[in-house]
């Protein structure tokens, strides 16, 4: 059940956070700590990766609303990407797409940042 | 009626085809006044859609000033409409004068079996005014077409909007249940209270709250992110006297203006008690929600759900750890009274011309009652009674602890006083300072019949003689264990004649409890021995015993209770 895990790359000046399996109350604390540790580290421009993400649960999603006000207030972002229909319609439904920025693919989400960064 | 000719039929049917391929009302009331305006010859088009009642919406409007998109308008009509309009109904429905002011000159019902779902506006004909029989079967036949697609839309879009409600139904239910099957699965509040926190703030897309729970008269914040460090007691426990969940903004006189303030000032949306059987437990607070959106009727409902699932299994952590607690203390009883046992003499030992008898009863909690026997050679025998501070494991430590100095010491040729004195550093070097004992030793001699004793502390021993006076032993000094020893401990020598009883006992036997809370007294202990018709020290004994069991409470033994029994034959 507790089939979840995350995988970390550094995309200079973006963090990419691969999720795989599923997000919810047993597997949230993980995910907990990587942020924990990423802003830790200095790192605020975070890119979540939902291509692997078969479940999230509100939970999940809990994770995101209790950093992103310590990344923003960084200027750094956490933006997501490659999610599936299933995924998405969690976060359309729990009103998501309004608080962060969803993209197709990884690489416009990186860009984003780095567009961002070059203004 | 006229049949219309192919050349009219082919562009309706080309309509239909149009917006009956498509579920976008947007697309199809733009599709219905283009056509229309452009066969017809019409520049200004307007649809009104009902909204409930007789209240309508301009849902689409196209060259008609004064009317914007989506402004509501009260139109009072039922059945067909007229297709042109005259002066005469501006009279018989004052609300077609707006529309007549905005140069709306034709307008027909959308009705859709029987129902009135509409109507379409048109107005400032190009060129002829007056229709042709063809024109106006295509402009009624088109909107009886138009009526039916944009009903089709309004359903799908009810639909939708069902499918949505029982989706966020379902996300609830989901949370609710992931939430009590994670909750049952952990065993520490910080852990349920993490997993709560994250829920919350995932449902509800907000990022300020605080959790609080009511710990008898005290209240405890077990998580929070607010602008401020501390919450003051009287602002909590105002909150948890909250018994619904509340909206802030809606309930100003439910708290005192303090914690109304404060609640404003942290910028909470939403208060929800948290409770077991109706009764708070606790409380949530929760800031506004990122989305925008305000917390409905829906949530409120969900959080208490929620908050009660999480209050619950909190208690049933706290009810399990004290369960755990229990055992361990129960476990460590166990071991305390099993060290205990161990260090009472296995047997008493038979002495030519005297009796010895003694027995220890142990409290539930195990106390710090300890007696000795020691042979030391072929005439000299080492007796001790001891009371230990303490209870429990850390007793029978320190109970062991004396033991052990004591049999160290006992081989060694030194007087009684000079062991007690070492006795006493020996303890107060190995402890703490608050560990002491009560301590009473002597050596018993069948050689010369002397009776060597020493009394640190302890209860004074009677000393029953055989002429029928008693007087108490109570030559020694200080307590053991409490300072380092100063001076020698003094002591005395008794001539034992045949007859001579002496009896020693720890403050369980003196301080046992009757119901009335009454202590069993030294002076019933001298009273019970002079009385008793009985020879043996083993037989005193049970008679002491007897007499304590009769008089005390069993529900208030909180301590050990010890004699020990000399008798010279």
């Amino acid at each position: 059940m507790s089939d979840f895990a995350i995988k970390v790359r550094n995309e200079n000046p973006v963090h990419v956070l691969e999720l795989k399996g599923y997000l919810d109350a047993h597997t949230a604390p993980k995910l907990e700590e990587t942020f924990q540790d990423l802003i830790k580290k200095g790192h605020h421009n975070i890119v979540v990766n939902c291509n692997d993400l078969s479940y999230i649960s509100s939970a999940g999603l809990g994770v995101f609303m209790a950093f992103v006000e310590d990344v923003r207030e960084k200027q750094g972002d956490i933006k997501f990407s490659n999610m599936s229909q299933k995924v998405y319609n969690v976060f359309d439904l729990l009103g998501f797409p309004l608080l962060y920025e969803i993209f197709k693919q990884e690489q416009e989400a990186i860009e984003k940042f780095n567009n961002a960064q070059s203004k | 009626m006229k049949t219309p000719s192919p050349f009219e039929l082919q562009p309706l049917v080309e309509f239909t085809r149009t917006i009956n391929s498509s579920f976008d009302l947007d697309f199809i009331l733009n599709n219905v006044l283009y056509t229309l305006m452009g066969k017809l010859r019409f520049t200004r088009g307007l649809i009104m859609l009902r909204e409930n009642g007789t209240t309508y919406r301009a849902a689409k409007v196209k060259g008609v000033q004064g009317i914007q998109e989506n402004e509501h308008m009260e139109i009072s009509a039922e059945g067909e409409m007229k297709i042109s309009i005259d002066s005469n109904d501006q009279a018989q429905f004052p609300w077609l004068t707006r529309l007549q002011n905005c140069g709306i000159t034709h307008i027909l019902d959308l009705t859709v079996r029987n129902n009135l779902i509409g109507v379409v506006c048109l107005g400032k004909r190009i060129g002829e005014q007056q229709f042709t029989a063809s024109e106006e079967i295509f402009f009624r036949s088109l909107v009886n077409i138009s009526a039916t697609a944009i009903e089709k839309t309004s359903i799908l879009e009810e639909l939708k909007e069902a499918n949505r409600n029982l989706d966020s139904r379902i996300q609830e239910l989901n949370t609710l249940f992931e939430m009590s099957k994670e909750f049952g699965a952990v065993i520490e509040r910080e852990q349920l209270v993490k997993v709560l926190v994250f829920s919350l703030l995932g449902h509800l897309g907000t990022n300020r709250y605080l959790i609080a729970v009511k710990d008898n008269d005290n209240c405890e914040v077990i998580a929070s992110r607010l602008p401020v460090k501390e919450v003051s007691q009287s602002v909590l426990r105002d909150l948890l006297t909250c018994e619904k969940p509340v909206v802030v903004a809606d309930s100003a006189e439910l708290f005192e203006p303090d914690t109304y303030r404060c609640l404003n000032d942290y910028a909470i949306s939403v208060v929800v008690p948290m409770t077991i059987q109706g009764v708070t437990r606790g409380v949530m607070l929760l800031g506004k929600r990122m989305t925008g959106s305000s917390y409905s009727m829906k949530d409120m409902e969900f959080l208490s759900s929620l908050g009660n699932l999480a209050m619950i299994s909190m208690e049933n952590i706290r009810l399990f750890e004290e369960t755990l607690e229990k055992q361990r203390m129960e476990e460590e009883l166990k071991i305390a009274h099993k060290i205990q046992q161990g260090l009472l003499p296995k047997s008493i030992p038979d002495i030519p011309n005297y009796q010895l008898a003694a027995r220890t009863i142990p409290s539930r909690q195990v106390g710090g009652d300890y007696f000795d026997i020691v042979q030391l050679d072929d005439h000299r025998y080492l007796l001790v009674i001891a009371d230990v501070s303490g209870k429990g494991t850390p007793a029978a430590l320190l109970m062991s602890n004396l033991q052990a100095t004591i049999r160290a010491l006992a081989p060694l040729d030194i007087t009684i006083a000079d062991a007690t004195a070492r006795v006493n550093d020996l303890i107060y070097d190995n402890t703490s300072a608050d560990n002491f004992i009560t301590f009473f030793w002597a050596i018993l001699n069948t050689k010369d019949n002397t009776f060597k004793y020493v009394n640190a502390g302890h209860n004074h021993p009677f000393y029953f003689q055989a002429d029928g006076s008693v007087r108490r032993l109570d030559k020694g000094g200080m307590i053991l264990g409490v300072m380092r020893s100063l001076s020698t401990y003094e002591h005395e020598t008794i001539a034992l004649q045949p007859g001579d009883t002496i009896v020693t006992f720890t403050d369980g036997v003196s301080e046992a409890m009757n119901p009335y809370n009454e202590e069993y007294g030294e002076d019933r202990i001298a009273l019970v021995v002079r009385n008793a018709a009985v020879e043996s020290a083993g037989e005193l004994l049970n008679t002491i015993f007897l007499s304590v069991d009769e008089f005390a409470d069993p529900d208030k033994q909180t301590d050990d209770i010890t004699a020990l029994v000399v008798k010279a034959l």
